[in-house]
């Protein structure tokens, strides 16, 4: 028997038992206004709080002011008794004032009549888990902008080497980006390097169809390099029309075509997103993409 | 040269430079699109250059109709340029599904009206 | 929890063409108010205006309700079409790219949906349509 686990009226021996082997999790009890009955090994491993000095404290003691000014306690209460059960997180307090993120999990207890008599609480601590979730969000999100760095190599010539796999919120980003970009440095050509993207497959097509037709409608004009035959396949199969879109198999090889494009410019007419048209053809809203 | 009061179209020598601006309703869109057609018939140019920095939303029917306007200034015999399209509303527009892959796109408007000119050579 | 704040004049009728551009300048002013950026802003009003267009179209006048939106993590806005007009019989099939009554694109509503995070539609035909948008800050 724990030093720190005090018997409430309602607690089995074998329940003590068990509840007192958990280590890392607190089950504790609660009359029905919240006032503690029980605690356990871990809610004293959890909280910093003896035995002695959490049972007969109010659980309300344990909860941020902000989320007691707004009501949190009461209303999770509440749901546990209306709907037999209380699930949620959220950041609750140590005796020593420092915070961790809590799974709660509340439930009723009736006695033998029916009769509502309190609630048995469990907590464990997710702090890690949590922190661990946010560090890898930042590290995706400076993943994201890392790999998708705009650069200019030449006067109006960028190049978007694009690395890894192409999901849609990435491209996203990156088309965004590339757009406010084009904007900014009036770039007439912009090189998309897709030779670091491990595989195309439909979706991802679609997005570099979409980032292009982006430039086009600014008015930039786009090179693809770095295109494998069973990329070739992905976009003919999404109905992109290879002839307003360039495309080399190398990046050496766009560069170069670009540069001859934009001499050709200064010499001569200039560059421009579009072109391409054939003279004559009526202007026609391509209508809802594929 | 101002032709249209209502309507900032500009002739510059054989082209004329119409900037939409501010936010159009419907109403207005139509009356730009009848304006244009118009002027280019009166003033037979055989270039248009149209400039959309200061469109803040191309909505589905802006869009149709701007897609409609380059149509008939076509069937005019003059040629339509499209120049300024923001990055967000260009974001927007494909998002939204309307590609307007036919429209001749130039960056801003210096290489709109070099692209007219290489158009007629 | 989604806590929504609906102030007084964040009620704007629908039932001219003018009405066009006071949706599109009071969504914009939420959307600025938020802090959303300049895409999420575009893609927003550009919505907005889809849906107001419609209400003025097919039902000649509605409402549209603009609510500002906490969920305690980010802040979001979710703005209500309302009409009682002819309504729609087959909302799913309105929702189909290319499909029109209207001898249109058919683009306006499967378009908005593309242009937010959720899009619900709420019709009953003879009655009324409702289409409710929400987008959070990204
Ligand atoms: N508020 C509404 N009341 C009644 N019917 C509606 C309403 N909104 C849409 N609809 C119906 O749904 C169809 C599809 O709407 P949607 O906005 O997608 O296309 P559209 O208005 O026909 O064309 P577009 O928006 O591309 O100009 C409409 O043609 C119309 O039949
Ligand atoms: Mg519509």
């Amino acid at each position: 028997m724990s030093k720190d686990m005090t018997t409430g009226s309602i607690a089995a021996p074998d329940y003590q038992l068990l509840v007192d082997s958990l280590v890392d999790t607190e089950v504790i009890m609660l009359d029905r206004e919240g006032t503690i009955l029980t605690w356990n090994h871990g809610a004293a491993r959890l909280k910093g709080y003896s035995g002695a000095e959490a049972i007969g404290q109010n659980v309300s003691v344990f909860y941020q002011p902000e989320d007691l000014e707004s009501g949190l306690m009461q209303r999770e209460l509440h749901q546990a008794l209306e709907s037999g059960r209380y699930a949620g997180e959220g950041w609750r307090l140590r005796k020593d004032g420092s915070r961790f993120w809590a799974n709660v999990v509340i439930s009723p207890v009736w006695d033998g009549n029916g009769e509502h008599i309190g609630f048995v609480k469990v907590t464990r601590d997710e702090t890690e888990r949590i922190e661990r979730d946010r560090l890898l969000q930042r590290q995706r999100d400076e993943i994201l902008e890392l790999s998708t760095p705009v650069m200019q190599i030449w006067d109006r010539v960028l190049v978007l080497p694009i690395i890894g796999t192409l999901d849609s919120v990435r491209a996203a980003r990156l088309t965004e980006n590339l757009l406010q970009r084009i904007a900014s440095d009036q770039a007439a050509i912009v090189i998309l390097d897709i030779s670091g993207v491990p595989m195309i497959d439909t979706a991802v097509a679609q997005h570099l169809f979409k980032t292009i037709q982006g430039a086009q409608l600014m008015g930039a004009q786009s090179i693809i390099s770095g295109v494998r035959p069973e990329t070739a396949q992905a976009m003919v199969h999404l109905g992109i029309d290879i002839g307003t879109v360039k495309s080399r198999s190398t990046l050496s090889d766009a560069l170069q075509l670009a540069f001859r494009m934009i001499s050709e410019r200064t010499s001569g007419p200039p560059l421009v997103g579009n072109g391409a048209a054939p003279n004559g053809k009526t202007p026609a809203l391509s209508g809802p993409l594929a | 040269m101002k032709l249209e009061d209502a309507t900032p179209i500009i002739q510059l020598g054989e082209h004329l430079l119409v900037s939409m601006q501010g936010d159009l309703d419907d109403r207005a869109v139509l009356q730009l699109e009848s304006d244009i057609t118009r002027s280019v018939s009166e003033t037979q140019a055989t270039g248009v250059l149209l400039e959309l920095s200061g469109l803040t939303i191309i909505d589905s029917f802006i869009a149709r109709v701007i897609a409609r306007l380059a149509g008939m200034i076509r069937l005019l015999g003059a040629e339509v340029v499209v120049v300024g399209i923001q990055p967000a509303v260009a974001i927007t527009l494909l998002e939204l599904g309307i590609g307007m892959q036919h429209l001749r796109t130039a960056l801003n408007a210096a290489d709109g009206m070099a692209l007219l000119h290489e158009i007629r050579e | 929890m989604v806590l929504a704040i609906e102030s007084p004049e964040s009620v704007c009728s629908i039932d001219s063409e003018a009405s066009l551009v006071t949706v599109r300048a009071r969504v914009r002013a939420t959307a600025v108010d938020l802090g959303f950026g300049i895409v999420d802003q575009t893609k927003l009003v550009t919505a907005a205006s889809e849906l107001a267009r419609n209400v003025l179209r097919y039902a000649q006048r509605g409402r549209m309700i603009i609510e500002e939106l906490d969920n305690g993590d980010r802040r979001g806005v979710r703005v209500t079409f309302e009409d009682s007009g002819p309504g729609i019989a087959d909302v799913e099939l309105a929702l189909r790219d290319g499909y029109t009554t209207g001898d249109s694109l058919g683009i306006g509503l499967p378009g908005a949906k593309r242009l937010v995070d959720e899009l619900t539609i709420d019709s009953r035909p003879g009655q009324g349509t409702t289409v409710v948008i929400t987008a959070w800050d990204s």
